[in-house]
């Protein structure tokens, strides 16, 4: 029971946290050293320098759709191995089992958070974790997703008692809403971490996976597995496009099982890439491993609600970390004064002044942007128009938004997310020790401040500098000559140098939230 | 011109580099012992942020106007203060970051519902059992001045069982009262106490358990939720370990 010891100081951590509602992310707290100035300054000037180095000296980028591939199921033993029953099966039930458990836990265990598994798991692991692990290596939400796999295990059951029928209703979805539910239900979602001051205790998020579960089965059943998973299901939705970075992809090369698809998955080069639907059902199928990045610059048609739910993540983000700021503390005081200290626990000014930022800041980013598109349809004399330009080059900043993703969250990750260790032995906080891990105290010099640094200004500038090469990649698919490409990439230049400026400079901010 | 860029780029970058370089070179030095006068007056700390290096041996010589917790986060290191006298607090900053320190100030910290209440009934200042195994006991006796006075206690392993002794010497009990801890109550939680009363609690829940004197910090916070006033944990600063 030593653990407990260690663990209740910490508790009083997380009482404080619910005491101090100008709290900014979802749950954890951070404790990164702001980035130091001479680190800012270089990483900014690296920015600057390699952005007109690439355009100056790296112009020959190719704006051909193939790039290098290679085949993980193409020789036989892995193939066997990625696709047994034996693998899959688990672990498939293992994430059925896990979000039985967030549920359980949060209705059912301590409600201290710290002491109960559900807000470790969701917010770090989950939400941090699994966004970082599916931006760099893959989709795996599309394997483990617990609501896709619940619901196609009661379609089988439903074929076995009445064979032949569906078990959805297959309503025809709407083509004009696009993606607008997903778009919505993660704006949500957004605020909920990002505004919401109760989003850490375990019973609330209980009810949160609660109510998601059914408004995602009542999707599916409506409108057909996945024709709601592309459309509906939030996390599909937002963890494809952060997969679109990642190093591998799934192919489907036959067009026979796309003729079947449920919507238009090939892209304007014919490539059918990332639909899990054809994937699931054809047999000529590829799990490819492919450069960083490449999958953001594919040949594509962007819609509007795609570019609105790129410009949300790309706010988020940013607005995620601001939110520490000090900065950011005075328009929440400023808000306070304004409106004073009233209103309740959930809707008071700070609540406000939070969704403020939820909303505001994707609004702004929004405008930002469009104001940029246009000076680069300016550039290419009329031959694209402003919107159509902010739909074609969305994707290629997404790069410099991961990027500060990465290093806004990895010390959260790596030292808040230790607590997962105890907590898997005593998920409901009742005093139990399954694997006898609840002794395990969390090791709070697991990476050194320099080392973070460089991490991150590092991957900021990396990142900065894969969008410079996916927006030189669409320019030049996109325009006539290469006079206009050029001219049309310096307002994108200059737009990109400041995001990832931005990005530094709140990294240089101390957090006081 | 198109010469002529890429060359000034280069330069550019190689100032970068070398301004890198120096910048991650610098620091250094040995480990320090260090005293650090710390001033905590009415909710404010001075210095507001406490600059250390990474393995510095650090104690923090805290002069505060009020009794109360004094908490390093992420470290997890509290100490109790009391009014007008310094406390040290010890520790070697192993891990490099920012940490928020957070103070109880105790006079709000017992607002209880009833009764009068002084300083004393802090945290653990009146009683603390060392941890019962299931089925062992702890006993208490009431003291003459205490009448008049609510005694709020808990387990400090788990803070839902907890309760009041309120002490009177018109109606309360004498001689021996029971308090039984379950898995998820004291029972019963709240027992009228007259001076010299022996007050036996005996921990027949599954786990250890421990009886402390005083509110847990959870349910100071519990209260802060319902009455939506002020924050009973302020937040007065932080510790910065900088890398060596």
């Amino acid at each position: 029971m030593k653990n407990l010891k260690i663990i209740l100081p910490a508790a009083t951590a997380a009482g404080s946290l619910v005491a101090w509602p100008a709290y900014a992310h979802g749950f954890g707290e951070r404790t990164e050293l702001p980035v130091p100035l001479g680190f800012f300054l270089i990483g900014a000037g690296f920015a600057v320098a390699l952005s007109f180095l690439f355009i100056s000296v790296f112009v020959k980028v190719s704006g051909e759709s193939s790039y290098w591939r290679f085949n993980l199921l193409g020789s036989r033993c892995p193939k066997q191995i990625l696709t047994s029953p034996l693998l899959l099966t688990p672990i498939k039930l293992f994430s059925v089992f896990l979000l039985g458990l967030v549920i359980a836990t949060g209705y059912g265990g301590e409600s201290e958070s710290l002491l109960n598994f559900s807000p470790t798991f969701v917010w770090i692991i989950w939400w941090v974790g699994m966004s970082i692990f599916i931006a760099l290596i893959g989709n795996v939400w599309a394997l483990v997703n617990p609501w896709k796999i619940l619901f196609g295990w009661a379609e089988g059951f439903y074929q076995i008692l009445q064979p032949g029928q569906d078990l959805s209703l297959g309503r025809e979805y709407p083509a004009k809403f696009g993606i607008l539910p997903a778009l919505v239900l993660f704006g949500f979602y957004t605020w909920i971490q990002d505004a919401y001051t109760k989003g850490d205790v375990p019973s609330q998020i209980a009810t949160m996976a609660v109510i998601y579960s059914v408004i995602t089965l009542i999707g599916m059943f409506i409108f057909g597995k996945n024709q709601w998973l592309r459309r509906g299901e939030a996390f599909s939705v937002v963890f494809g496009m952060l997969s679109r970075f990642s190093a591998t992809e799934v192919r489907v090369r036959s067009n026979d099982s796309c003729q079947v698809c449920s919507v238009d998955c090939r892209d304007l080069s014919g490539e059918c890439i990332d639909c899990y639907e054809c994937f699931q059902r054809s047999t000529d199928r590829e799990l490819n491993l492919r450069p960083f990045a490449i999958g953001l610059g594919r040949n594509e048609k962007v819609t509007n609600d795609v570019l609105a739910l790129v410009v949300l993540l790309l706010a988020t983000v940013t607005f995620d970390g601001f939110s520490a700021t000090s900065a950011w503390a005075e328009f929440q005081t400023f808000i306070l004064d304004t409106f004073g200290n009233g209103g309740g626990q959930v809707f008071n000014s700070l609540v406000l002044a939070d969704t403020m930022g939820v909303v505001l800041f994707p609004l702004g980013f929004f405008v930002i942007y469009l104001f940029f598109s246009k000076l680069m349809a300016m550039s290419v004399e009329g031959e694209v128009g402003t919107l159509e330009m902010a739909r074609l080059f969305g994707y290629s900043l997404i790069p410099i938004a991961l990027a500060y993703n990465i290093a806004h969250f990895i010390t959260l990750l790596l030292i808040q997310g230790q607590l997962i260790v105890p907590l898997v032995s005593d998920p409901f906080g009742s005093g139990w020790n399954i694997f006898g891990t609840v002794d395990y105290s969390t090791n709070i010099a697991i990476i050194n401040a320099r080392i973070l640094w460089f991490l991150s200004v590092g991957l900021i500038v990396l990142g900065h500098v894969l969008a410079v090469y996916l927006a030189h990649r669409v320019a030049i698919r996109t325009f006539s000559n290469r006079a206009l490409v050029l001219k049309s990439q310096y307002p994108m230049l200059v737009l990109m140098v400041v995001y990832t400026v931005i990005s530094l400079w709140i990294l240089a901010q101390p957090i006081v939230q | 011109m198109k010469i002529k860029k890429p060359k000034l780029i280069s330069l550019l970058i190689v100032v970068g580099l070398f301004a890198m370089v120096a910048s991650a070179a610098c620091g250094g030095g040995d480990p320090k012992e260090l005293d650090i006068p710390v001033n905590i007056e009415a909710g404010k700390m001075d210095p507001g942020t406490i600059k250390v290096k990474q393995g510095d041996m650090v104690t923090l010589k805290i002069d505060a106007d009020e009794g109360g917790e004094f908490h390093l986060h992420t470290y997890d290191i509290e100490a109790d203060m009391e009014a007008d006298s310094v406390t040290d607090f010890y520790f070697v900053a192993e891990a490099t970051g920012r940490f928020k320190i957070t103070y109880h100030p105790q006079g709000e910290h017992d607002e209880g519902d009833e009764g009068d209440h002084n300083d004393e009934d802090g945290h653990g200042s009146l009683f603390k059992s060392e941890e019962l195994a299931p089925g062992s006991t702890f006993s208490y006796e009431i003291e003459d001045h205490q009448a008049g006075e609510t005694v709020p206690f808990h387990s400090h392993l788990r803070p839902a069982l907890n309760g009041n002794l309120i002490v009177s010497e018109e109606d309360g009990a004498v001689g021996a009262v029971a308090i039984k801890y379950s898995d998820e109550a004291a029972t019963p939680n709240e027992v009228h106490v007259g001076p010299g009363t022996v007050i036996t609690w005996t921990n027949n829940s599954s786990v250890l358990q421990t009886v402390v004197s005083g509110l847990h910090a959870d349910l100071v916070v519990d209260e802060y939720e319902h009455d939506d006033g002020e924050e009973e944990e302020i937040e007065i600063g932080f510790v910065e370990v900088q890398p060596r």
